[in-house]
C-alpha cells in the first residue's frame, strides 16, 4: 500500500515495523508510558556465608543489569537471612551501585552510616533475622551495566555473623536459607 | 563448628569471610592484612570446638528446660528455697553432666 498523508493530519499505509529501528525512543512517547518494567533480573544465593570483617566486604548478593535506556531507573530489592552468634554481634548492611554506597543514611557526626543494621541477641544463633528493603535509583545516565552489591560488616562485637545459616548447626531443627537480590529496569 | 568461628578462636582479631562452607565452592577470603591460617590448623580447632560443644550439650538442654525467671521467683515465693531447689534439680537430673 502506498504511504499517503491526509490533510486531516493522519498517515495511512505505514506497515508494522515500517519505521527504522531506534527512530522513536522512550522520551518521544506520550506521557503515561513511563514507569513500566522493561526487564527484571533476580539472583538467589542458596549457599552459606560467614564473616568477621569490620570493614565493608561483599556478600555473595551481587547482580548486574544493563539498562536499555539511559533515562531508566533501577528498582533494587533484596531479602536476606542473617544470624548472629552466641555472643551478641552487630551486623551492618549497605547497598552499592557500581561501587558507591546508595540508599544510606545521611551523615550524622561520627555515627555509623548504614542501609540497615541488626544486633542479634544471645540465643539468636539458632534462628534467622530476615532483612528486606528496596530502593529506586535515579536515572542511570548510561546504557552500561549497573552492578549492585550488598555489603556487610561487623560493627560491634567479636564473633562471626552469618548469611543463610545459623552459627549453631548442632541439631537438625536448625535452618539453612536462601537470600535474594533483584533488579528491575523502570522506564522513564 | 564453622570455619569462621574456628578462625576467630585461633585469632580473635581475624578479618575473614567464608563462602559456601562445606561445599565444593568453599572459599576463605582474608581481609585487611589478616595473616592466613593453614587449613590443617583450622580443622584441628574445629574438632576441638566440636568436642567442647558436644560436651556442653547438657548445659544447652538445661538452659532450655529451666522455668522462666518469673516462674522461678513465683516458685520461691510459694514453695521456699527447698521447693525451688527441687524444681531445679528435676531439670538437672533430667539432663545430667
Amino acid at each position: 500500500m502506498a504511504l499517503s498523508f491526509a490533510g486531516n493530519g493522519t498517515i495511512t499505509g505505514l506497515s508494522v515495523g515500517g519505521l527504522p529501528d531506534g527512530c522513536i525512543q522512550s522520551a518521544d512517547l506520550a506521557s503515561g508510558t513511563g514507569g513500566k518494567c522493561l526487564q527484571f533480573l533476580q539472583f538467589n544465593y542458596s549457599a552459606n556465608t560467614s564473616s568477621s570483617s569490620t570493614s565493608w566486604v561483599d556478600t555473595p548478593l551481587v547482580i548486574a543489569i544493563t539498562p536499555t535506556a539511559s533515562t531508566s531507573k533501577i528498582w533494587l530489592t533484596w531479602n536476606i537471612n542473617v544470624s548472629g552468634s552466641l555472643n551478641t554481634v552487630g551486623l551492618a548492611l549497605q547497598a552499592t551501585q557500581n561501587g558507591s554506597a546508595i540508599h544510606i543514611a545521611d551523615a550524622d557526626g561520627s555515627l555509623h552510616r548504614v542501609t540497615t543494621q541488626i544486633r542479634p541477641k544471645s540465643y539468636d544463633q539458632y534462628e534467622f533475622t530476615t532483612l528486606t528493603d528496596s530502593f529506586l535509583t535515579g536515572a542511570v545516565g548510561s546504557t552500561s551495566a549497573q552492578t549492585f552489591k550488598l555489603q556487610w560488616k561487623r560493627h560491634w562485637g567479636s564473633t562471626a555473623m552469618y548469611l543463610n545459616r545459623t552459627e549453631d548447626q548442632g541439631s537438625s531443627d536448625r535452618p539453612v536459607g536462601v537470600s535474594t537480590i533483584s533488579v528491575m529496569e523502570i522506564s522513564a | 563448628m564453622d570455619i569462621c568461628s574456628a578462625i576467630l578462636a585461633i585469632n580473635p582479631s581475624a578479618q575473614v569471610s567464608v563462602n559456601a562452607e562445606g561445599t565444593e565452592n568453599e572459599k576463605i577470603t582474608w581481609h585487611n592484612g589478616t595473616a592466613e591460617i593453614s587449613k590443617a590448623d583450622i580443622q584441628a580447632k574445629q574438632a576441638e570446638l566440636k568436642t567442647a560443644y558436644d560436651n556442653a550439650k547438657y548445659q544447652r538442654d538445661r538452659a532450655g528446660a529451666y522455668p522462666s525467671i518469673a516462674d522461678q521467683l513465683d516458685d520461691l515465693y510459694h514453695n521456699g528455697i527447698d521447693g525451688w531447689k527441687a524444681t531445679i534439680k528435676a531439670t538437672k537430673d533430667k539432663y545430667p553432666k
